[in-house]
């Protein structure tokens, strides 16, 4: 019974509503549509780029830190110069890798937040904007990149650079994990700044070691 | 005189019709020769030299024999490159070898040419922003062929496309301007002709 007066009463108001809105009003409304229009026309200049769409998610840190990003953590220990590779074959044979520049030989401990992974090959940016990938002239099974990075321990490894002496100052590795066949869309990468001003790079490659030799872990 | 006219008209449409209007072709490409250096865009390349050695065959096989060619290359790119292997499909290609075009003598070697970065005994394969790398390509020479006198190799150019929509943002060899054409000549920035020395054991 009060479903039906309430209907009734309703349908009352709604007779009287329907007063065709005043020009003024009509005009107004076509206002905001073009001013929303223009809003959403101009806001596309604060859209993200299409290069901006493959370009990694960047956590940063420096020497000693411990950079927590969002798949696996890593840092850098040390950072060490030498002027010449030396490693063993497997018949026992020596082989000696030098360089026209330096080779800077970084200590990288890395774990990963839950699954197991590899990192890809790291990077040393340099000021310049130059981008190093880590010399293939140590094998890379002596290298971070061979190991399994596990949840619940750090790993450690060694990157080995071949850069000039001078693209030092300001220098960053960048880490990430390797890609698989997935095209991943903003992957997480951390970058350790080496802390290397000009006196630091000088001080850096003036100690450089004549050889060295990385550790062989099997 | 109309038919004068029309007698004109006609031999210039024919010409125009069959390109006789368009652009002269470019200029022929540098010739160069030993010691001489070529700016390709992405690297500065120094044509050190050619030359002809021998490795001795072990436990009684017969010996192989080689032709070398050495560069010096510079990477001016910002990233980390690769020496890549010397182009055989005239195709496209962002290593530096690929812009090793065409050798005459052409040698066929079984499996190709090999190409890399030495560095006293470690083989290497990246060439690093402003390292100027030692690069030796090495042809192996099939058995009983002979080394050539000299060699010449057509050299390409390379080119960055910031964005594109059939290329990859990135360098690519430079072609020659083929509007219209799938896959227009890959441009020839120069001809080295190289005599080929002969030297003893393959180093």
């Amino acid at each position: 019974m009060s479903t039906v007066t309430r209907s009734r009463s309703e349908s009352a108001t709604s007779q009287r509503a329907p007063a065709p809105p005043s020009r003024w009003r009509r005009a107004g409304a076509v206002l905001a549509g073009v001013a929303l229009a223009a809003a959403a026309v101009g806001l596309q200049a604060f859209g993200s780029a299409a290069a901006d769409h493959d370009t990694p998610l960047t956590w940063t840190g420096g020497v000693g830190d411990e950079v927590v990003a969002s798949r696996f953590s890593a840092r850098v220990k040390t950072v060490r110069a030498a002027k010449a590779l030396e490693s063993k074959g497997f018949s026992g044979e020596k082989t000696r890798a030098t360089t026209k520049g330096i080779f800077i030989i970084v200590e990288v401990g890395a774990t990963s937040a839950r699954k197991p992974l590899q990192l890809g090959t790291p990077v040393l940016l340099t000021d310049s904007g130059h981008r190093y990938e880590a010399t293939d002239k140590i094998d890379a099974s002596l290298t971070i990149t061979e190991l399994y990075i596990q949840p619940g321990w750090w790993g450690e490894g060694v990157t080995v650079f071949d850069l000039p002496p001078g693209e030092l100052p300001g220098s960053r590795v960048v880490l990430a994990p390797s890609s698989s066949f997935l095209v991943e869309p903003n992957g997480p990468e951390i970058e350790i700044d080496l802390g290397l001003d000009e006196a630091g790079a000088k001080r850096l490659v003036s100690t450089a070691k004549d050889v060295y030799t990385p550790a062989v872990k099997l | 005189m109309p038919i004068a006219a029309l007698v004109v008209a006609t031999g210039l449409g024919i010409v125009a019709a069959f390109g006789g209007l368009g652009d002269a072709p470019d200029k022929p490409p540098k010739q160069l020769g030993p010691g001489a250096t070529l700016d390709q865009e992405q690297f500065l390349t120094k044509f050190v030299e050619s030359r002809s050695t021998v490795e001795p065959g072990s436990f009684g096989t017969p010996g192989k024999r080689f032709v070398e060619i050495e560069m010096e290359v510079t990477n001016k790119g910002d990233a980390t490159t690769r020496v890549g292997l010397p182009n055989t499909t005239g195709g496209d290609s962002s290593f530096f070898a690929g812009s090793l075009l065409k050798m005459t003598p052409e040698i066929k070697s079984e499996y190709g040419p090999a190409a890399s970065a030495s560095a006293e005994g470690v083989e290497s394969n990246q060439l690093q922003p402003g390292m100027a790398t030692r690069v030796v390509i090495k042809y192996e020479l099939p058995d009983g062929q002979r080394a050539p006198e000299r060699v010449r190799m057509d050299i390409g150019t390379f080119e960055f496309a910031a964005e594109g929509i059939i290329l990859v943002p990135g360098w690519h060899l430079a072609t020659e301007d083929g509007a219209g054409s799938a896959r227009p000549p890959l441009t020839v920035a120069a001809q080295v002709t190289l005599p080929v020395q002969p030297k003893g054991t393959s180093g």
